[in-house]
């Protein structure tokens, strides 16, 4: 018997003018967790695809082998059925079925003969299913009511039902909560208790540390190295990844903090689907020229709903929101474009970005009067000279402006969003989640290019679930729970534990 | 620099659409010498017309990512009210004076902004309580189709005013009895119009980019509901003008305007590149889609085949059409 589970050998994959992997090893150890770790466009994806059958064999040269034996991978179903799961990054769920159908939707039946099967059958088989694998969720709730963490661990509910040997989680904990993240940990340990093997594909190295015996890193398509638990340090990790020194992760700024140029008060949003729930309640904040503003709090503490609604994305709010020492009323988001506030929101593809459309007609959709030449047309030449400027100040890498969108690597796609929200001229900028998914460079670049606003005398609130970052970049913090502010503090009170405390209580 | 317009070219699906419409003309000819004549040309453009002023309504529709099924019926019923409002009023007491034509466009306009009116029904029931396009429409296609019926017990309506049925046989004559009728040009400077709209002004940007990702185009400041109700207005205003046009070439405002109409449509904005999907598609497609789409249409006379084969030609067309132009798009998203 191998040693390793899953090994891949002298693996190269090439794409029409792209050399996606070359000459890839690597391996897994029975019963262990492994970390992938890469920046975007390292090629984890690809070598995921290829060891779950996406790509099948004979379509990449190499070897791939599973249990010692060549895997010769005709689909993912194939893969499945060998022994290999996957979780992939995007949310995939029947939003109108319950969990328990979600989870066992490839094998609804214990017994494969039966063509009928009896929902509470199935019901008892997930609940026993759920309870064995430590899951905390109800096999009868309708998947479309659940939080987006809660759908991530029912897709990772359903790779596991399969009983795979190897089972891989891309990026699993991306749109998780904290709560969430501890519950899938220890649905990882559990497994690897059990003698599976894990790939544990991430961006974030705290989980590398917190979870993984082993860690091979990935960097344009080839293995740079792998290092055992042992050998683990920060920067070596990060050096292999960016193939350079980090010097500082997040860059120092020097910025004077002007007057006061945003006052919310008592900004209470109801949701519009449930009867008496508040997203928001009662909040209120200020913010001051060229101040960075954080907001701290768990997944689902009304952060985003905060910021949504000073953008004038909810119809139903009251607040009393004061700019520069007007009142205001914002009713929706065109208002709040033409008074100078502007949004990233948290996820660019879905309602960021037109991917099929190219990198200039995204830039100037925010600002459409600006482009506007003779007899008050559409003007190629300013369109052009508009998104060129932002391509050149955003360090957007792309051939042209005339890029399709859906081509651009995930940083340069934050980018191009950025670039929108800019080109309107905003005094106020709300980044909610601003280098969610995208990896350490390019995080850095957002950092830098933050700064630099900042220093243009804009002011910014970010949300972010990621506590060093917001320690690192913020001057201030606003910490939130349950729809309500808990607390508020400077950055020289601000510690990692206070704020989480606050957030837990 | 030549050869990259060129390959520009042949990737654009209005490209194909055109070799297409090329191919019919060619083999037509082929088969029969009268199929390729000015005669036939001027009687395909008058036909089109009525559908073409429809389809440009509608590809704004369609690509702010909605769709419409009500405007067969809409005509009908533009139809009807207009030469019902033209015979009840007299013209607006304007019927047999000099200034007729007045009174003629004054019951016109006010048949527009009826259907204006309709649109606005359309868009209340889409944009503002969320219902799927093709459901709220077909409710109003209903209610039309009933209320067209009401107003005129099923019965005919004529007789038009002399200025009406004098006007729709205006046209430039291009010598004999041929001549490119009125309806014609006003299809060709609403195309033109709408892609000037489309192409160089903010609003046709909107309304890309509502169709490509609404959601988006709201946070970036687009006034969505407000582009997806002008819209829905426009096409109603527009299939309400063709109504009116269509009972004066008639002769008689007729219940039976419009039947089926909207399917016709809906295939000739599908073979001009106009992605039901929303956010794509351009006015220089749907040219070519109308006129693929009604070059097969006359064809059958002039070939002398089964007059039924000619709808299994059209939807041959369309699959053909359609299919090619998924397979290249799927094989460039691949590539890249």
């Amino acid at each position: 018997m191998s040693d390793y589970i899953l090994e891949a050998r002298n693996i190269t994959k090439r794409f029409p003018g792209v050399l996606a992997l070359q000459d890839v090893n690597f391996n897994v150890r029975r019963g262990e967790i492994l970390g992938l770790i890469g920046e975007n466009g390292a090629g984890k994806s690809t070598l995921l695809k290829i060891i779950n059958g996406v790509y099948a064999h004979g379509s990449f040269e190499g070897e791939l082998l599973f249990d010692g034996r060549p895997a010769h991978n005709k689909s993912p179903y194939d893969a499945l059925s060998k022994g290999i799961g996957y979780v992939p990054q995007e949310i995939n769920v029947m939003e109108n079925l319950t969990v328990a159908e979600n989870i066992f939707v490839g094998h609804l039946n214990a017994d494969e003969k039966r063509r009928g099967f009896r929902m509470g059958a199935l019901m008892a088989r997930c609940e026993a299913f759920l309870k064995e694998n430590k899951f905390s969720l109800n096999p009868r709730a309708l998947v479309g009511g659940l939080s987006i963490g809660q759908k991530q661990l029912v897709m990772a509910a359903k790779a596991i039902s399969w009983q795979p040997k190897v089972l891989v989680l891309d990026e699993p904990t991306t749109a998780l909560s904290q709560s969430d993240v501890e519950n899938l940990f220890e649905i990882v340990r559990h497994l690897k208790a059990r003698g599976t093997s894990i790939i544990f594909v991430t961006h974030k190295l705290e989980e590398i540390f917190a979870i993984t015996d082993r860690v091979t890193i990935l960097r344009d398509g080839r293995v740079i190295t792998t290092y055992e638990r042992e050998d683990y340090h920060r920067d070596r990790i990060i050096s292999g990844m960016v193939g350079r020194e980090l010097s500082q992760l997040y860059p120092e700024r020097h910025v004077q903090i002007g007057e006061e140029v945003l006052r919310v008060e008592h900004m209470t949003v109801p949701d519009p689907r449930v009867l008496n729930k508040k997203l928001v309640d009662d909040v209120s904040f200020t913010l001051r020229r060229g101040e960075l503003l954080g907001f701290a709090g768990l997944v689902g503490a009304g952060r985003t709903e905060t910021v949504s609604a000073l953008f004038g994305s909810y119809r139903d709010y009251t607040a009393d929101v004061t700019l520069e020492g007007e009142k205001v009323r914002i009713r929706s988001e065109a208002d709040a474009i033409a008074l100078g506030i502007n949004i990233l929101t948290e996820d660019r593809k879905s309602n960021g970005l037109l991917l099929l459309n190219d990198i200039k007609f995204n830039i100037v959709l925010s600002n459409l009067k600006e482009i506007l030449g003779r007899a008050r047309l559409v003007s190629r030449a300013k369109e052009q000279a508009a998104a060129g400027e932002f391509m050149e100040k955003l360090r957007i890498k792309a051939p042209s402006t005339s890029t399709m969108v859906a081509n651009l690597s995930g940083g340069n796609q934050q980018k191009v969003v950025l670039a929108k929200a800019l080109h309107s001229h905003p005094r106020i900028l709300l980044l909610d989640e601003p280098t969610k998914g995208i990896d350490v460079g390019s995080k850095q670049e957002i950092y830098e290019i933050m700064n630099e606003l900042l220093a243009e005398g804009i002011s910014i609130i970010m949300i972010s679930s990621e506590l060093p970052e917001l320690l690192g970049m913020c001057d201030r913090f606003v910490v939130m729970r349950g729809g309500r502010v808990v607390g508020e503090m400077d950055r020289s009170e601000a510690t990692q534990e206070r704020i989480m405390s606050l957030c837990f209580a | 620099m030549k050869t990259n317009a060129f390959k520009g070219l042949l990737r654009r699906s209005e490209f194909l659409v055109f070799c297409v419409l090329v191919a019919i003309w060619v083999l037509l000819s082929s088969i029969n010498h009268n199929y390729a004549t000015l005669n036939n040309l001027c009687a395909i453009m008058k036909t089109l017309s009525f559908y073409g002023i429809i389809a440009v309504g509608l590809s704004f529709v369609i690509i702010q990512g909605d769709s419409d099924i009500s405007t067969g019926a809409s005509a009908g019923f533009s139809a009807v009210l207009g030469t019902a409002i033209m015979l009840e009023t007299r013209c607006m007491g304007m019927l047999d004076t000099p200034q007729e034509w007045l009174g003629v466009l004054l019951c016109l306009l006010l048949t527009m902004a009826c259907g204006a009116l309709i649109g606005l029904g359309n868009a209340a029931m889409v944009v503002r309580f969320n219902m799927p396009p093709f459901i709220a429409t077909v409710a109003m296609q209903y209610v039309l189709n009933g209320l067209k019926m009401v107003i005129t017990d099923g019965a005919y309506v004529y007789p038009l005013p002399n200025a009406l049925l004098s006007f729709v046989k205006q046209g430039i004559p291009l010598g004999g009895n041929k001549k490119i009728a009125v309806s014609f040009l006003i299809l060709l400077a609403l195309l033109a119009v709408a892609h000037y709209i489309l192409t160089y002004t903010t609003y046709g940007r909107s309304v890309y980019a509502t169709g490509g990702n609404r959601v988006m185009a709201q946070l970036s400041g687009v006034r969505t509901s407000y582009v997806r109700t002008r819209n829905y207005m426009v096409l109603h205003a527009l299939v309400a003008l063709v109504g009116v046009l269509n009972a004066g070439y008639l002769k008689q405002g007729s219940p039976g305007i419009g039947n089926d109409w909207h399917m016709v449509i809906m295939a000739a904005c599908a073979i001009g590149g106009i992605k039901f999907s929303g956010g794509s598609g351009n006015m220089i497609g749907l040219l070519i889609g109308l006129f693929t789409l009604f070059s097969i249409n006359s064809a059958i006379a002039y070939v002398g085949i089964n007059t039924f084969l000619q709808d299994v030609f059209i939807g041959l067309v369309l699959m053909l059409i359609v299919v090619i132009d998924r397979v290249r798009s799927n094989r460039k998203v691949r590539a890249q």
